[in-house]
């Protein structure tokens, strides 16, 4: 769906982003993860052409994106800043309606878009008519993201979306985006320097450095095989978390005994999840969708199955 | 304090229509000014906001106009735009120019750069986000601009009298020269509540949310035009022939008032300080003017006083006028000052004051080369037995005669001078006396006689004609009621005259006030 080649951006002898490609499928959430200065919002500002690339080309569905005007381009991205980029000036569904008036839908169907955004972010309708600064900073968040969902763009750019918000409130608020019917068809650029909700979003992770990638693949792979010391010692902190992020139930599926139960997660789940289900019961139980089998998940064997395969992945 | 409020009312309730011209005049002033001023500031300013580069240069422009003395910016307009609205607009305009620049600057630098950026993101043109994003959120800060222009601008636009530009000025600075207070806060208190009134107005504009003030910023520059209009409301009188009259003169009856109750004359007047007046008569911005018949620039712009025929002007002669306090602890300062008397007559005067106002010599220099040509220059003695306190009005004339009397002063007694200049008109000065700041100054019988006295009508009636009579009453009456005492009269008559240009006087052959009165009424 997003085909970058070659892209570059010098900013005098500086090269802020040098000699980047990469692709992204339909629907996959796609992490560019470094420290600040690394060139990963830089990458990102240049898919919607808030920054302009010095070389390279992208192209969105197999059309270069400077065949329009940015503005155009604009309209059909979704696009999430930090929480206090709302405008401050407009009410919550004035923000929300921004990207859809500038499209020209008619005002009915404005409304019943903004009804329909603030109920699936778990807002009461009386939010509409609140200004930014009456809200928290969750809630600001949440009609952030709703007003990137407004015009249902393909696409949504998300640099550091949930950088200035509590750790509490930063997981609540990934999970409901997360949970949204939309989420599964969104095709989702993210830029974070957080390990830990790289790893729990992303389907393909872009560890960037100096403007360089150093490494991309699907989270297992960067965490098992790290193509060089930068990417090792980047995760080497959040290794242990990643990894319960990153090794689903049907990796160890096998070590668990059939056993029918009420059932409280699917084996694509993480050991992750599953540990934070068990948080006050020894025994959960998990159904393979494929097929509908029921198997008896415990701790005690989990943890043990789980170090065994980390270790068989190295 | 009550019967003076109530002749405070009085005075308003009597001058209604003049103080209700000067007031729209005065609104009118401000607001055309600031309408071009925020016509032409907001886009500057939005401009140097995008194009950072120019931003110090055009501030430091603005702020550069904004420290010259409002006088000194009105004297410099008058070369470029002559007298009367234009000058004055410009010179308010350019007031206004930097809060309005400089306020849109700061709002539109200072909104959030997230917050631009997502009104870019979201695929907003660069315009929508100026005007949908970066105005709205700049929209406080800058009428907290406008808001300082206009204040600024009722403070300023009170100067516009001196150049003939009309506004609540002319009340203030005709009482001042008047010694009149009623006019003075006739004046004063419409402009501070004119300013009070702006203040609060925009205040209430600059808190209500930015979705209200959609509405009021639409509707302010239909209502600032329609104030402005005020200003161009037709003048009272039409004809060819245009007078600009002193605030001073404007208020006395031995001024305007005299002439439009004596002469019966029915003349368009401006207002206008006499710093400026004989120059714009010279280029026929002007066509009669209230000058002093002992006044440098007659000679110099070529100017022929008309005769008074039936004789409202008093006679104006010159005397020192000393506290008797002071003359009583140092009698020795009599004699000296009565040096000067006998030996300057109208030509003498006229041709030192030439050399002043328009050969721009020193007042020092000119009394100094006039005493030795008199043989009355004594090298100073130095002494340190006591200091007078020499003070004069604000022009040439009095730095003058200021000048001699400190340098006789301390040629021919051991008392030293410290000479306090440039106080303003008659009020300013006498009141610097009577509070002892000052201990002499040049003065004018007619001046006593009117200003200082407030005589009644039919007492200057009686001395009107009689210079002597004039003399021996203000004597009198000084030593009476303020312990001050009239010394010599120097010689020359000072008067009020009217005066226009000589070539037209001759081509229209106008010789007295009569003529004038007649001609204006056949036109």
């Amino acid at each position: 769906m997003i085909t970058v080649k070659g892209l570059r951006k010098n900013y005098g002898s500086n090269r802020a982003v040098d000699d980047i490609s990469f692709d992204i499928q339909e629907g996959e959430k796609f992490i560019l993860l470094g420290t600040s200065g690394c060139g990963k919002t830089t990458t990102l500002k240049m898919l919607n052409r808030l920054i302009e690339a010095s070389a390279g080309e992208i192209k969105v569905n197999g059309e270069d994106i400077k065949q329009h005007d940015p503005e155009t381009l604009r309209r059909g991205i979704g696009y999430i800043l930090q929480n206090n980029s709302l405008f401050p000036h407009y009410t919550v569904e004035e923000n929300i309606a921004v990207v859809p008036q500038l499209l020209g839908w008619d005002n009915e169907k404005i409304k019943a878009r903004c009804k329909e955004l603030i109920q699936k972010l778990h807002l009461s309708e009386e939010y509409l008519s609140y200004y930014p600064a009456q809200l928290s900073g969750g809630q600001q968040q949440r009609v952030n993201i709703a007003r990137a969902l407004a015009a249902d763009p393909p696409i949504l750019l998300m640099d550091e979306p949930f950088g200035a918000l509590d750790p509490v409130t930063r997981s609540s608020i990934r999970k409901e985006l997360t949970q949204l019917d939309e989420y599964e068809r969104k095709t989702i650029v993210m830029v974070t320097h957080d390990v830990d909700e790289a790893f729990e979003i992303g389907d393909r992770i872009c560890l960037m450095d100096k403007g360089k990638i150093q490494q991309q693949g699907r989270a297992a792979e960067l965490l098992f095989k790290p193509a060089n010391d930068f990417v090792r010692n980047f995760l080497s902190e959040h290794y242990m978390q990643a990894a319960l992020k990153t090794v689903k139930i049907k990796d160890v599926w096998y070590g668990f005994d059939a056993e029918p139960g009420a059932v409280a997660m699917t084996s694509e789940g993480s050991i992750w999840e599953a540990m934070e289900l068990m948080q006050d019961k020894p025994v959960i139980y998990a159904v393979e969708k494929s097929n509908g089998k029921i198997k008896k998940i415990e701790r005690n064997i989990l943890l043990e199955l789980f170090s065994n395969y980390t270790a068989t992945q190295v | 304090m009550n019967e003076k409020q109530q002749s405070l009312w009085d005075f308003m309730v009597q001058q209604h229509d003049k103080l209700l011209d000067q007031t729209l005049a005065h609104i009118g002033l401000t607001f055309i000014s600031l309408l071009i001023a925020v016509a032409i500031g907001v886009p500057l300013g939005i401009l140097i906001a995008k194009r950072n580069k120019l931003a110090g240069t055009v501030l430091g422009f603005a702020g550069i106009l904004q420290t010259i003395p409002s006088i000194a910016l009105l004297g410099f307009m008058i070369p470029l735009l002559g007298i009367g609205a234009k000058p004055a607009i410009a010179a308010l305009f350019l007031y206004a120019l930097l809060p309005i620049i400089r306020n849109t600057y700061t709002g539109i630098i200072g909104v959030e750069p997230s917050i631009r950026e997502a009104a870019k993101g979201m695929g907003m043109s660069s315009s929508q986000v100026l005007f949908k994003v970066e105005l709205p959120l700049a929209m406080p800060v800058l009428l907290a601009g406008i808001r300082t222009a206009t204040v600024i601008n009722v403070g300023v636009a009170t100067l516009a009298a001196y150049i003939a530009a009309g506004g609540l000025g002319e009340f203030i600075f005709g009482g001042i020269s008047l010694n009149n207070t009623n006019m003075i806060l006739a004046g004063a208190i419409p402009a501070a509540l004119l300013a009070i009134i702006f203040d609060f107005l925009l205040s209430r504009v600059q808190h209500l949310t930015v979705k209200k003030m959609g509405v009021v910023v639409l509707a302010l520059p239909v209502l600032v035009l329609l104030l402005s209009s005020f200003y161009l409301l037709p003048a009272a009188y039409e004809g060819k022939i245009l007078a600009g009259f002193t605030p001073e003169f404007m208020g006395r009856t031995d001024g305007y008032l005299g002439l439009k109750e004596k002469y019966k004359m029915r003349i368009r007047t401006v207002v206008i300080s006499d710093a400026v007046m004989y120059k714009a008569a010279y280029e026929k911005k002007l066509d009669v003017i209230s000058g002093y018949s002992t006044d440098g620039r007659l000679k110099a712009y070529d100017l022929v006083t008309l005769i008074d025929d039936k004789n409202i002007f008093p006679p104006y002669y010159a005397a020192p006028i000393v506290r008797e306090e002071v003359l009583q602890q140092y009698p020795e300062l009599e004699e000296a000052l009565n040096m000067l008397s006998g030996n300057i007559d109208d030509a003498t005067m006229t041709e030192l004051n030439y050399r002043a106002d328009y050969l721009h010599e020193m007042p020092g220099k000119i009394a100094k080369d006039f005493l030795i040509a008199k043989g009355l220059w004594k090298e100073p003695r130095k002494g340190k037995k006591g200091i007078i306190k020499i003070g004069s009005k604000i022009f040439g004339e009095q730095y003058i005669l200021s000048n001699m009397y400190s340098m006789l002063i301390k040629g021919y007694t051991d008392l030293d001078v410290e000479t306090k200049t440039g106080l303003g008109g008659t009020k300013i000065c006498f009141d610097a006396m009577t509070n002892k700041q000052i201990d002499m100054y040049p003065e004018y019988t007619g001046t006593g006689l009117l200003v200082i006295l407030q005589t009644g009508t039919d007492t200057v009636n009686k001395l009107i004609t009689d210079k002597n009579a004039v003399y021996e009453y203000v004597k009198d009456n000084f030593i009476g009621r303020y312990h001050i005492k009239w010394l010599k009269p120097i010689g020359f008559n000072n008067a009020y005259a009217l005066m226009m240009r000589r070539k037209q006087s001759e081509q229209l052959n106008i010789k007295t006030i009569s003529n004038l009165k007649a001609y204006i009424d056949v036109n």
